[in-house]
């Protein structure tokens, strides 16, 4: 049976483009044509080819050519463009070298509060009251910088190919469960994710302590924490599947477990992806037991 | 239903206005502006919506073969009627929104069409109106009202024909009026462009209400 025209254009853009442009990005980073061919892309390259993969599949799956010009969108989800921009900026800068553990976690801290802030506006105005909104906005914000400032200084001594393929496994987590909660287009945005972090994979194989491939987290995590807290209020999935899936990032620290702080760097990331796999399918499994069981059958 | 009450010129002036985009008047008979304008004065009237009776249905196109239609069960509301004139305030609970099918439901209501949790309503408020014909094939008046119509937090105006369909008594709710209205709308001017080429861009609204005199 022949492939829809429409369906292979929504793949082409919203999973081969968005790898494409990360992957042409970290290429044209590590300098192909410069005379020390050792250079490895930098942390800036590792966030920009991220966030810029992702914004263009979010205007190309959402087939929001006018939305180019609206610097504010009303729909909620339309502004997760917005958190890649702001990961950009403050991300970039917070995985940079030069900076210190404390504006490190400040500017992890501005990113995930805009996030928040942004993504959620909705919520403040439709159902929290104004006290409410302080502790969700607060806690969220708290949660997001802390998990992405552990994370990442987990993997300092050991990038590998365990960053990309934990964050990988995670936003398709995030797909597979707001697509079984109904809407395709929070799972598409998840799939540009993945797709975006699969060369990656590729750079973590070729040049196993790129910076570009920690500092990815700092663009990553909150695009994808974004996806989770949106699916989550706006699809409601339980509880335990939002917060398995927000916990994927943490496996990262396994390193820092008795006995496995010496375990073969093999071992480590084998059992760091296991353990994401793991977290992944039990979030999928409980969002799948509580899912309503439609009443009729519904082909899309 | 009387849809049908359109058929003299209101589907036929729609499809001809819609055509070049959003919905846009008629053209309006010389004859039926100097008939409108030769109207017995008459007092004001305001219509609170009963949703038991009220209808607000859609239409779209699926997989370009077939029409497609599902409606919303919850509305509230009021309308005015008066001699030259018809003011409608219609809020719409989006959350309601019934395709006969609950899986079908559920994915409506997401961010990828009516997006309900952010945006639990959508509404038409009219911003000025006139009357078209005095009295239509049926012997119902006419009137093209503009409004503001809000849809998953977009704001667009409108201008359709709206009917008078009739008045009567309840021995329940004592008087009772009816109005009815069709417009057909593009999806993406109010955010919903997901499926470009699974669903049609033109959606048709049909909306009918029966409202209480208060």
């Amino acid at each position: 049976m022949a492939i829809p025209v429409d369906t292979l254009l929504l793949l082409f853009k919203g999973l081969a483009l968005p790898a494409l442009i990360a992957g042409a990005v970290l290429l044209l980073a590590a300098k192909p044509w410069s005379k020390y061919p050792g250079d490895a892309p930098s942390t800036v390259a590792g966030v920009a080819a991220f966030a810029i993969a992702f914004i263009v599949a979010d205007v190309l799956t959402r087939n929001w050519v006018q939305g180019l010009d609206d610097l504010w969108p009303v729909q909620a989800d339309r502004r997760l463009a917005h958190v890649a921009r702001a990961a950009v900026l403050f991300g970039g800068a917070a995985a940079a070298d030069a900076t210190s553990d404390w504006l490190r976690m400040i500017l992890r801290g501005v990113v995930a509060a805009f996030g928040v802030a942004v993504l959620l506006a909705f919520m403040i105005t439709n159902q929290w009251t104004p006290a409410e909104a302080a502790v969700w906005l607060f806690a969220l914000t708290l949660a997001i910088a802390i998990v992405t400032t552990v994370s990442s200084a987990a993997v300092e001594d050991n990038v590998s190919i365990r960053v990309p393929a934990v964050l990988i496994v995670m936003a398709a987590g995030v797909g597979a469960l707001l697509s079984a909660y109904a809407s395709k287009t929070l799972a598409q945005m998840a799939g540009a994710a993945a797709a975006a972090l699969v060369p990656f994979l590729i750079l973590a194989w070729r040049r196993r302590h790129s910076p570009a491939n920690a500092a990815v987290i700092d663009a990553a995590l909150p695009v994808l924490a974004g996806l989770l807290m949106l699916g989550h209020f706006l699809l409601e999935p339980p509880v335990a599947s939002t917060l398995l899936l927000a916990a994927v990032p943490l496996t990262l620290c396994i390193d820092r477990l008795p006995k496995l702080d010496t375990a073969p760097r093999m071992v480590l990331n084998v059992t760091t992806i296991v353990l994401a796999l793991l977290l992944v399918g039990a979030a999928i499994a409980v969002g799948h037991v509580y899912a309503p069981a439609p009443l009729e059958p519904y082909y899309g | 239903m009387s849809i049908t009450t359109f058929s003299a010129f209101g589907i036929t002036a729609l499809i001809a206005a819609t055509t070049a985009g959003l919905a846009t008047s008629p053209t309006v008979p010389a004859a039926a502006v100097a008939a409108a304008s030769a109207t017995s004065v008459m007092a004001a009237e305001t219509y609170e919506i009963d949703a038991v009776h009220s209808a607000v249905l859609y239409r779209i196109k699926h997989l370009n073969a077939a029409y497609n239609y599902g409606r919303f069960n919850e509305m509230s509301g009021t309308f005015t009627i008066a001699d030259a004139t018809l003011s409608l305030d219609v809020t719409i609970n989006t959350e309601s929104v019934d395709s006969a099918n609950g899986g079908r439901d559920d994915h409506l209501r997401s961010p990828d069409f009516f997006n309900t949790k952010q945006f639990p309503t959508a509404t038409f408020k009219s911003t000025s109106a006139r009357v078209l014909t005095e009295e239509n094939e049926d012997g119902y008046r006419v009137y093209e009202v503009t409004g503001d119509f809000t849809l998953n937090g977009e704001t667009e105006s409108l201008t359709m024909p709206v009917v008078m369909t009739g008045k009567g008594t309840s021995p329940r709710a004592g008087k009772v009026a009816g109005v009815e209205a069709m417009v057909d709308i593009n999806r993406s001017e109010f955010g919903i462009t997901t499926y470009p080429g699974m669903l049609g861009e033109k959606v048709r609204l049909i909306v009918a209400l029966e409202g209480k005199l208060q």
